[in-house]
């Protein structure tokens, strides 16, 4: 596997700053099976003319069969360029592993998988749209009366580290979470979905592939809570692409909020 | 007689101004009391009801139901505040309602005190009045009291997408007396919550996730396994469906014109559009180009034992919700036919 990995050619970072395309040129962004494409857009004819961009977005391959359908945005701000730039997606996404993972009382399970990952676009300093990188499919987290419906996204679960980057070596649409499952539940638990909240998470490049901060997912007799180790170390030339949306503050206030609110039954 | 009169008159003005002087006229203000004398006439009826007593009397219980008015105002406030920050849509309008109700009680009885109406004699009129009263409002008490049980049971909120009987829309406000439901069509229904106790109310949108129920009728050559496997593909094409729970797939029945087939689908409850139409189109697609057929109710004639011919019985939509079940008019039409054929599609 190393002797692939020393192979395979890198792709430069697609994530980054790029000019507005001009006059009916189109500029395209590709993401693993997907591809962006951006042009400048005509102004109507007769309206005032207003900087408007054409975005879309086509999921496979990227040979001009797929017919891109263009949407048309007008930013509040615009300059000549625009930023693209991985945003983890606003809904939680559920990740189902390819394979049960089997937990007795009290024990530890250290492991790697993946999550796909959204595009934002960003021009005038604002952000104006965001696109999955992927079909956004959905599914349901729990029992059909008090689930939570969430993102779906589906992925091994890797033991070894070196496997776990080479599966993603060079992409940029996938982001490998390290992750610490404990069971502190008094019973023998089976995991075969986890719920990611992207909004804690930052995403770096490390230059082979993106990756977050250590997750740890905590099951107990009353649920599953999912945490974030952002305090470990980072290499130097790791280079931060998403921070996290919710401050650790933000969160400790919404979960005593919550407590309160189980507790007192208000 | 001219002078018997100034000294009558000299002696009224005299013994008025020795009033007017020494302030016996009992009243706050003798000006004003005499601006009232002038204004009513003294001596007449409505110049002896309005005095400087009842002038002054008036204003203190006008000031009184102001302020209780006032104070009663500040109170709903705060408890409208309290209650939006529960976020109870439900219990929220209803204890505002019953301060309201029981502030504007004190303040008419605090009136009536001050206004030295005895209650005593009212209360005794009450009795009968409340007979009548009693027989006036059943209708309103009897909603406020199925008010407070629909609140503690928490069906439905604000917000929900609800069906009573045959009316589905949004509930828009529940009141002490009735709830208020915005139709699709943008019409307000206003429902008793009388009638509320006495109906199955079905929320729809209780739960994160409902289930879409499709039954299609296809013809009795269908390979079923391929026609499983393409309804399979199509709840997994369509992300507006959800990946868990499973689409359900089950073989219904051998119906009288066809195959009967069941697919249940999930989807959350706020993608019910494109689950249902996505659902519909691609199947009716992948069926046509699978060449799976439709089956539709027919009839075979037989005349005189001779001749036979298949007749078409009015098309009927062969997809279709489980909830919108042709069944009856199946049946109806079968008993109508003479001899059955169980596959004859046009």
């Amino acid at each position: 596997m190393p002797d692939t990995m020393a192979t395979t050619a890198i792709p430069a970072l697609e994530w980054g700053s790029y000019p507005v395309p001009s006059g009916s040129e189109v500029t395209r962004h590709r993401f693993g099976t997907t591809t962006m494409h951006i042009s400048q857009g005509r102004p109507v004819p007769g309206e005032p003319e207003l900087p408007v961009m054409k975005v879309a977005i086509t999921y496979g391959p990227d040979d001009g069969s797929v017919e891109p359908v263009w949407s048309f945005l007008v930013p509040a701000r615009m300059d000549h360029s625009y930023i693209i730039r991985p945003v983890y997606p606003s809904d939680p996404v559920c990740i189902r592993i390819d394979t049960p993972l089997s937990l007795a009382r009290d024990a530890t399970l250290e492991g790697w998988f993946t999550s796909i990952i959204d595009l934002e676009l960003v021009t005038g300093g604002l952000a104006v749209t965001t696109y999955p990188l992927e079909p956004p499919f959905r599914t349901l987290f729990g029992s059909p009366d008090k689930g939570l419906v969430c993102r779906f996204g589906n992925a091994a679960f890797e033991f070894q580290e070196s496997a776990a980057k080479a599966s993603i070596r060079g992409c940029q649409a996938r982001v490998l979470h390290p992750v610490r499952l404990r069971n502190s539940s008094d019973d023998k638990i089976t995991v075969q979905d986890l719920v990611l909240y992207g909004e804690q998470l930052s995403a770096f490049w490390t230059g082979t592939h993106l990756q977050s901060e250590t997750v740890a997912f905590t099951f107990g007799d009353s649920g599953v809570r999912m945490s974030v180790d952002s305090q470990g170390k980072r290499p130097a030339d790791w280079t931060t692409l998403a921070t996290p949306r919710v401050s650790s503050e933000e969160l400790a206030l919404g979960r005593s909020i919550q407590l309160l609110k189980s507790i007192t039954g208000m | 007689m001219n002078e018997a009169t100034t000294a009558v008159d000299g002696t009224a003005m005299a013994g008025t101004a020795t009033e007017a002087a020494t302030g016996k006229a009992g009243a706050p203000s003798p000006v004003f009391g005499t601006m009232l004398d002038d204004v009513f006439g003294k001596d007449s009826l409505f110049g002896k009801i309005v005095n400087i007593d009842f002038a002054m009397g008036a204003i203190r219980l006008v000031l009184a139901v102001i302020l209780g008015l006032l104070i009663l105002g500040i109170v709903v406030s705060i408890i409208k505040r309290l209650t939006a920050r529960r976020g109870d849509s439900r219990l929220g309008p209803l204890i505002v309602k019953a301060t309201q109700y029981a502030g504007f009680t004190l303040i008419t009885l605090n009136a009536f005190k001050m206004a030295h109406i005895d209650l005593s004699a009212l209360l005794g009129a009450a009795g009968i009045a409340g007979v009548a009263l009693g027989f006036a409002a059943q209708t309103s008490v009897s909603n406020f009291i199925s008010g407070l049980f629909l609140m503690s049971e928490k069906t439905f909120s604000i917000g929900d997408v609800i069906t009573v009987g045959d009316i589905t829309g949004v509930v828009y406000s529940i009141d002490a007396l009735s709830l208020k439901i915005r139709k699709f069509d943008n019409l307000l229904v206003r429902i008793p919550n009388e009638t509320l106790i006495k109906s199955n109310v079905i929320n729809i949108t209780r739960f994160p996730a409902r289930r879409l129920n499709i039954t299609i009728l296809v013809t009795y050559d269908t390979d079923l396994q391929l026609a499983r496997r393409i309804l399979m593909e199509a709840a997994m094409a369509n992300p507006a469906i959800l990946r868990n729970p499973e689409p359900f797939f089950a073989v219904q029945k051998f119906a009288d014109s066809g195959i009967e087939l069941f697919l249940g689908v999930w989807f959350p409850i706020d993608s019910y559009e494109p689950a249902n139409n996505g659902m519909f189109v691609e199947i009716k697609k992948r069926f046509e180009a699978e060449g799976i057929r439709f089956a539709y109710p027919t009839m075979t004639v037989l005349q005189s034992g001779q001749a036979v011919t298949a007749q078409q019985v009015q098309p009927a939509p062969a997809v279709q919700p489980a909830a919108v079940s042709t069944e009856g008019v199946q049946s109806k039409k079968s008993r109508a036919s003479a001899a059955r054929k169980p596959a004859a599609p046009a």
